[in-house]
């Protein structure tokens, strides 16, 4: 690395040298100095041009002073100075190639200005001479006394000096110092003048020669030549040094690009680095600072003290950074790990290895805290660690939760190993990942060895019966995260054997996805044969109790028949001519009878409830309908004892209900029963109303009261008249007979249904029975809706001795809108009639009870219509009992309406409505009100009846209601009668030899399925145990009835079945009433005549032809409402569509056949439509 | 972030970087600068003007001095400093001014000259005044320039007996010479720059103005009628032979006795007398002597190198007779003087 950067820095500095080098070099031509240079060349040459012309010019007398001369030569002087200092390179350098040249050059001028100097000199000396001489001749020529002959010398040596001066010739020389010797050598020669004269000619003709001849030397000194060989050779040097200079400029050039390129990538690879380095650093500081927010770091150095630490350091180890910083992690040693495992840290992280583990460290205050540990060591250039970098994660809570964990696991093992079942858990693989010891023994597998493996393919490779059982179809797979348990897996041990096992086994989810499966079983092989014994003990109970049960029930048959025709018989042969002795006696064979059959009864429902065999209905029924039905059944009685037997409904309950009115009505009537039994005088009020708070909104609770006011219980005796078999007193018993089961079945009854009985009595005043039981609460819209709005505002006289029934009439009347005006007697009511007239504001309705004790309803009327004159006011008479008399009495007095106590609430409404015409404003039709009328329609009636008695019983009691009733002995012959004759109704005896009532039905739907139609059926037997209807139902029939044969319930029975063909005859007809239903099958239709198509279209013909004449006959007998006819006409019509496959079509006139009271007319069209377009149709195929 | 490239510039290796690429930068920058100061050195100097000293060349025999020099006045101030500064001298006994006093026509009218501790000097000390128009220095003419010249008194022994390393030592002491210098020259005291200055301060003693001078720019009323006739006399005996040009004299040299034996006449031959073979060593240079200047001629008496001429007239007969081969007429032997004293000029607007 050292070394490294020793290179580079040597590399960059010998660079460095180089271009300094480079740029020396090419530095040192100077362009510049060239230019100067020859510059310098050029002035010295035209500076010496001009010296050499001021020279000739001095001579010659044009330049007067030297000053130009001496200027010219400071000129040259200068320029060699300065060629001398600035290029002495060229010129100096003993290596220039110019050296010796320019010395030679240096010297030719300097012998050149030695020369001038010589020149000036002797030119100054010559001038002044040849000024001088002529004047001197002058002097000498006007001095007188001079010969001529010297007078002619001077005159010749003037011209000749003067001539020499110009053209200097040796000859003239010679001539003029002939002259002047001559002249010398006169008279004349002491005269200082001629001396003075010689003297200069001396000096002009020395002088003369010497400064031309230094002219010429000056001018032709070699100046020119030496200074442009210099030039020459200087300029050799300078290109030679140029082209040098240029290549190391190149190179200069180039390695400047060089180099700059170099510091350009530098600088972008440093600024890139820098910011590269800026970013990590910032990236560095986040990291660092998520370290530190999450983890605990600190730093020690090589000799393992601590250097640095973060604060969650000082956080968690309490410690703070001064008294960590310099210390050594043994500070936090907790004592907890061994020596060993920190020399083994100690080795890891000193041979620069990452080391990670979870340490246990103590606090400041002694508490402890563990972490997970990172200690990454950080090496030095030498390869020896220099620094340890922990970080650590506070890991306590989760060591705290290990524990926890690890001790609650301790704990369920445990409690899986006290269990005393096997338990295993497999993964969503199906992997086993646990087991308990009891598995283990169970098993016989070690735990070791079979966790990890497939538990099913292991343990669960069989079915029960030996089969082999697949994965696939493993029912212990608990994915539908239900909790499963069976009994009927086996498992198999390691040695292969198989025993049974009881398992549960509960699929484990995590956020819905599945983990795995826990099984916990034991091994039920003891248990399975304890249970196949007692599996076939009970079976035997159970037959025991089936025997016990049938026998039971066949003896109630067996009885219940003999009785059915005692009684039976009994009530005809009262309805015959006897005398008073023989109907006593009858009266009371009947009576006992009865007795006897209630006996009987009551000990058969008991025997069903204390069995558990007493199934409980969930119908809707009207509590109202059900209430004065059950009163009025009872009312006879009661009137019959001089009891009023009141009935007050609280106008809040609605009227349809979800319950089992037939037990509701058993248990009314036994209370009621006892009522009458033990009241001798007063009234007996039964009352219904709505407990505060329903259980939910689909129930309310209903509470019914009888209150009588009878002998009274004493409260000693208030529960035990509950309990089976007791009477209030044993006196009783024997005063008023019964078998005191009647409150005994009343109490299990209303608890079956979730409620309870209880009674308020005192000795002497009165009894009052509570039941308090649970009713579904009905769908709203089956809830029957009143109308009162024409009834606002009535007024009404209402009148009745009896206050309570006074008050519930007046009730009912207010709540309508009415405004009722209550009198309790008859005189009262005359009083208010008479007031109202009076004022004007009538009674527009009165309501009277008929029997009052002063002055009765009857009277009342009477007097109303004869003093008062009031004949139009609608009259409602409450008669007490059903008394030809009073009815008659009603009759005669032309009263509207009279209506029988106790009366519901819909009773009054409905007698109101039709009194005050207002029928048409009734309440809306609802589904279960039609039915038969009762008394009103003859049925023809086929008896299926192998019993002599019964035969004859049914038969006279039918009759009797003015039915016409054939029998048939056995089931096949009721089928042949059915299919020979037209019955409304087949009442069928369900046990009967040859074919029984089952198989007879069983027959006939099968024809009707073929055959279409459908013939009432309904079972009847002596058999009233539970489930004898729902066998009849299952076996096809319609309804069913007990023997002995009651016309109320058979009445409720067909009204029953009634409403639920009409249901299915609504449907059928909603169906019909959709144009594609009629859909006529050709292929069908000739299937019915073995493909025939001449039948058929005979067939066809004889319809074509027939069906306008039937559908006519129809429609009178619907117009004139002969029944008789309807049935026949659309049987007839039905028949006829039966052979052309149009069972739509067919059902139309079948429900006219059947029910021809409902939707009559519509019904009626329908089929005319229908025929019609059938019509239509089998022209078309045929 | 690559760990790669983070190493890379990690460290040592990171400042290395920074290192190298910053001093190349600044290498680079220092040869640009460089490169950019020559090219501007030389395109200040490009013109390629030689700068060669041009001076106003006539063709007439005479011209009147400038009225004004163009020079460095901080200079010349430095200089006149200098030049009257005893501390040039050895013992710190005699200055320029000492010999070549201003008041005095710049000589000392001393035949010879005294310096240190007495010496007498071998030659007549020549007038500062317009010494700068003479083309050599000295009687001789052994210095070129004024410059050179100034080393001459300074390291005479019989001068000023110094040397420059003591003069500049000397001077080094006084602070307003280090501050006077340090503002003219960049180099501070050095010999060179004391000849500068006071070669510049001695070209700045120029006297214009003269009565010639004015004659000569066309004032002819400025010299008397003797005056004119005597420049004439001066013309035409050939005295302008020698003393011509713009110093009338000192532009070139002359053999003391051309027409006759001069120093033979005198006697007692020094080695001064030599004149320029003292120089050259050459021959026909022996007793040559510079052709001093007739300007305020008449305030720099005694005469010739020798100072053995006391008078005016006394120097004109000499002349006459040695130079010329002639006797001249006392008439025109004064008015040749009436001419010459006519060439008196002006110091700082003072007549010498």
């Amino acid at each position: 690395m050292k070394l490294q950067n020793a290179l580079k820095i040597i590399g960059v500095v010998l660079i460095l040298f180089l271009l300094g080098l480079l740029f020396y070099l090419s530095s040192r031509v100077d362009a510049e100095l060239h230019v100067r240079t020859t510059e310098r060349f050029r002035q010295l040459k035209q500076v010496d041009g001009m010296l050499n012309e001021y020279v000739l010019q001095s001579r010659l007398g044009i330049l007067e002073n030297y000053d130009a001369i001496n200027h010219r030569q400071q000129q040259i002087q200068f320029l060699l100075d300065e060629l001398e200092r600035e290029a002495p390179q060229y010129f100096v350098a003993p290596t220039a190639h110019a050296h010796t040249a320019f010395i030679n050059y240096l010297k030719v001028h300097r012998d050149k200005a030695e020369l001038l100097e010589i020149f000036k000199s002797h030119n100054a000396v010559l001038k002044n001479s040849l000024r001088y001489f002529p004047i001197a001749v002058n002097d000498l020529l006007n001095r007188r006394g001079l010969g001529a002959q010297s007078n002619q010398l001077l005159h010749d040596l003037l011209d000749d000096v003067l001539i020499y001066n110009h053209v200097p010739t040796e000859e003239r020389k010679r001539s003029i110092r002939t002259d002047l010797a001559h002249l010398l050598q006169s008279e004349h020669k002491e005269l200082p003048a001629l001396q003075g004269l010689a003297k200069h000619i001396d000096v002009i003709l020395e002088h003369q020669q010497e400064v031309s001849e230094q002219i010429l030397q000056i001018t032709l000194a070699p100046t020119r030549a030496n200074g442009d060989e210099l030039f020459h050779l200087y300029n050799q040097q300078f290109v030679q040094e140029e082209r040098q200079a240029n290549l190391y400029k190149a190179l200069l050039t180039l390695s400047s690009i060089l180099l700059l390129a170099y510091v350009a990538w530098m600088l972008a690879r440093l600024n890139y680095a820098r910011i590269e380095l800026k970013r990590s650093l910032t990236e560095l500081e986040f990291q660092k600072f998520a370290l530190d927010q999450h983890s605990i770091v600190s730093i020690a150095d090589s000799k393992g003290r601590i250097i640095y630490t973060n604060d969650k350091f000082s956080e968690i180890s309490l410690y703070s950074r001064e008294e960590l910083l310099g210390q050594d992690h043994r500070l936090l040693n907790s004592g907890h790990h061994s020596p060993e495992f920190f020399q083994e840290m100690w080795r890891a992280i000193s041979s620069g290895k990452v080391w990670r583990g979870e340490i246990k460290n103590r606090r400041k205050d002694g508490g402890y805290y563990w972490v997970n540990s990172t200690i990454v060591p950080f090496m030095d250039e030498s390869g020896l660690p220099s620094r340890y970098v922990s970080i650590r994660t506070d890991i306590t809570e989760r060591k705290a939760m290990d524990q926890k964990m690890a001790e609650q696991r301790a704990f369920y093992e445990r409690i899986t190993e006290t269990l005393g079942e096997g338990l295993y858990v497999q993964d969503e693989n199906g992997l086993c990942t646990y087991m308990n010891s009891e598995a283990e023994r169970l098993l016989d597998w070690s735990r070791a060895e079979f966790i990890g493996r497939p538990v099913h393919d292991t343990i669960h490779t069989l079915n029960a019966d030996g089969s082999p059982l697949l994965a696939k179809d493993c029912p212990i797979n608990g994915l539908t995260g239900q909790r499963m348990s069976s009994e009927d897996q086996v498992f198999v041990r390691r040695n292969g054997s198989i025993f049974p096992v009881g398992l549960v086994s509960q699929g484990i989810f995590l956020n819905g996805k599945y983990q795995g499966l826990v099984v916990a079983f034991q091994d039920i092989t003891l248990r399975k044969q304890t249970e196949d014994a007692m599996s076939q003990a009970k079976n035997a109970a159970e037959e025991a109790n089936r025997a016990k049960s049938d026998f039971l029930a066949n003896m109630s048959h067996e009885i219940r028949t003999p009785m059915n025709g005692i009684i039976g018989m009994t009530e005809l042969a009262l309805d015959t001519e006897l005398d008073a002795e023989q109907r006593e006696y009858l009266s009371l064979v009947k009576t006992s009878a009865n007795a006897l059959l209630t006996i009987v009864n009551d000990i058969l429902d008991f025997s069903k409830i204390e069995a558990g065999k007493m199934n409980l209905e969930q119908i809707e029924f009207s509590l109202l309908d059900m209430l004065s039905e059950t009163t009025r059944s009872v009312a006879l009685r009661a009137h019959q004892k001089g009891l009023e037997l009141l009935l007050d409904v609280d106008s809040g309950i609605p009227e349809i209900l979800i319950g089992d009115p037939g037990r509701l009505r058993q248990v009314l009537v036994n209370l009621i029963g006892n009522a009458i039994k033990f009241t001798h005088e007063g009234e007996i009020v039964v009352k219904a109303s709505l407990a505060a708070t329903p259980p939910n909104k689909d129930q309310l609770v209903l509470h019914i009261s009888v209150r009588d006011t009878g002998i009274g219980i004493s409260e000693e005796k208030f529960q035990a008249i509950f309990d089976s078999f007791s009477q209030a007193d044993t006196s009783t018993t024997r005063q008023y007979g019964g078998t005191g089961l009647g409150l005994t079945i009343s109490a299990r009854l209303v608890e079956l249904t979730g409620g309870r009985i209880w009674l308020e009595s005192t000795v002497g005043t009165g009894t009052t029975f509570f039941i308090e039981i649970v009713l579904g609460r009905a769908n709203e819209s089956v809830q029957p809706q009143y109308v009162t709005e024409p009834l606002h505002n009535l007024h009404v006289l209402v009148v009745d001795d009896n206050a309570t029934n006074l008050a519930i009439t007046a009730d009912l009347l207010r709540r309508w809108g009415m405004r009722p005006h209550e009198v309790s007697g008859g005189k009262q009511a005359i009083a208010a009639l008479e007031s109202a007239s009076r004022s004007g504001d009538a009674y527009q309705l009165l309501l009277l009870d008929a029997r009052m004790p002063d002055t009765d309803g009857f009277t009342v009327v009477e007097q109303m219509r004869n003093r008062l004159h009031v004949q139009t006011t609608p009259i409602m008479m409450l008669t007490s009992e059903e008394q030809h008399d009073e009815v008659s009495h009603c009759r005669e007095l032309d009263i509207s309406a009279h209506i029988l106590k106790p009366f519901s609430q819909s009773d009054l409404f409905d007698a109101i409505m039709d009194t005050l015409g207002l029928s048409e404003l009734e309440r809306p039709p609802s589904a279960n009100r039609h039915g038969f009328q009762r008394n009103k329609h003859k049925l023809n009636v086929l008896l299926a009846e192998d019993n002599s008695v019964g035969q004859i019983l049914a038969s006279r009691l039918l009759q009797k209601f003015g039915h016409i009733v054939d029998v048939a002995d056995n089931g096949l012959i009721v089928v042949e009668k059915w299919k020979h004759g037209q019955y409304d109704l087949i009442l069928m005896d369900v046990d009967m030899p040859e074919l029984n009532g089952y198989g007879a039905t069983a027959r006939i739907r099968e024809f009707e399925r073929q055959h279409g139609g459908h013939i009432i059926i309904i079972g009847l037997t002596a058999h009233v145990m539970q489930g004898s209807r729902e066998e009849c139902l299952a076996a096809g029939m319609d309804g069913y009835l007990s023997k002995p044969i009651d016309t109320d319930a058979l009445w409720n029975e067909l009204e029953t079945i009634a409403s639920s063909e009409v249901r299915q005859m609504q449907e059928i007809q909603e169906m019909s009433q959709k144009p594609e239903t009629h859909s006529f099958d050709l292929n069908q239709a000739l299937a019915f005549m073995d493909n025939d198509m001449e039948l058929f279209r005979e067939m066809v013909r004889i319809y074509l032809a027939d069906y306008p004449a039937y559908l006519e006959n129809l429609g009178s007998a619907i117009t004139v409402k002969d029944s008789e006819k309807i049935r026949y006409f659309s049987h007839t019509i039905k028949g006829m569509l039966s052979v052309f496959a149009v069972p739509a079509i067919a059902a139309i006139a079948e429900q006219i056949e059947l029910q021809p009271q409902i939707h009559l007319e519509k019904n009626f069209a329908d089929l005319q439509n229908a025929l019609i377009w059938l019509a239509d149709t089998l022209q078309n195929s045929a | 972030m690559k760990i790669s490239k983070f190493e890379i510039v990690s460290g040592n290796k990171f400042r290395t970087a920074w290192i190298t690429a910053g001093s190349a930068l600044v290498v680079l920058l220092l040869l640009a600068a460089w490169w950019l100061h020559k090219q501007q050195q030389h395109s200040e100097t490009l013109p390629g003007q030689s700068a060669i000293p041009e001076i106003e060349e006539h063709a007439g025999m005479v011209q009147p001095l400038p009225e004004l020099v163009k020079l460095n006045q901080d200079k010349v101030s430095l200089g006149a400093r200098l030049f009257q500064d005893t501390r040039l001298s050895g013992d710190n006994s005699i200055s320029c001014l000492s010999c070549h006093d201003l008041g005095k026509g710049g000589v000392d009218h001393r035949v010879h000259s005294i310096g240190v501790k007495g010496a007498e000097g071998n030659i007549n000390a020549p007038t500062v005044f317009n010494s700068g128009f003479n083309y050599v220095q000295f009687w001789d003419g052994r210095a070129a320039t004024l410059e050179e010249q100034i080393d001459g008194p300074v390291n005479n022994p019989k001068e000023m007996a110094s040397s420059w390393p003591q003069v500049i030592a000397q001077l080094y002491e006084d602070k307003s010479y280090q501050q006077q210098f340090s503002k003219l020259y960049r180099d501070g005291i050095t010999a060179t720059n004391i000849k500068d200055a006071i070669a510049t301060f001695e070209h700045s003693l120029v006297t214009p103005n003269s009565r010639f001078d004015k004659f000569l720019r066309g004032d002819h009323a400025a010299l008397s009628e003797q005056e004119k006739n005597g420049f004439a006399l001066f013309k035409s005996y050939g005295c302008a032979s020698c003393h011509q040009g713009i110093n009338l004299g000192g532009n070139m040299f002359e053999k003391m006795g051309l027409m006759g034996d001069y120093f033979a006449s005198r006697g007692n031959l020094t080695e001064a007398d030599n004149g320029r073979f003292n120089v050259n060593h050459i021959a026909h240079s022996l007793h040559e002597f510079r052709v001093p200047s007739l300007r305020n001629v008449a305030r720099t008496a005694p005469y010739f190198h020798d100072g053995n001429t006391a008078t005016l007239q006394q120097a004109v007969i000499i002349m006459a007779q040695y130079q010329l081969g002639r006797a001249i007429p006392q008439n025109d032997i004064e008015a040749i003087c009436a001419f010459l004293e006519s060439l008196t000029g002006e110091y700082k607007g003072q007549a010498l």
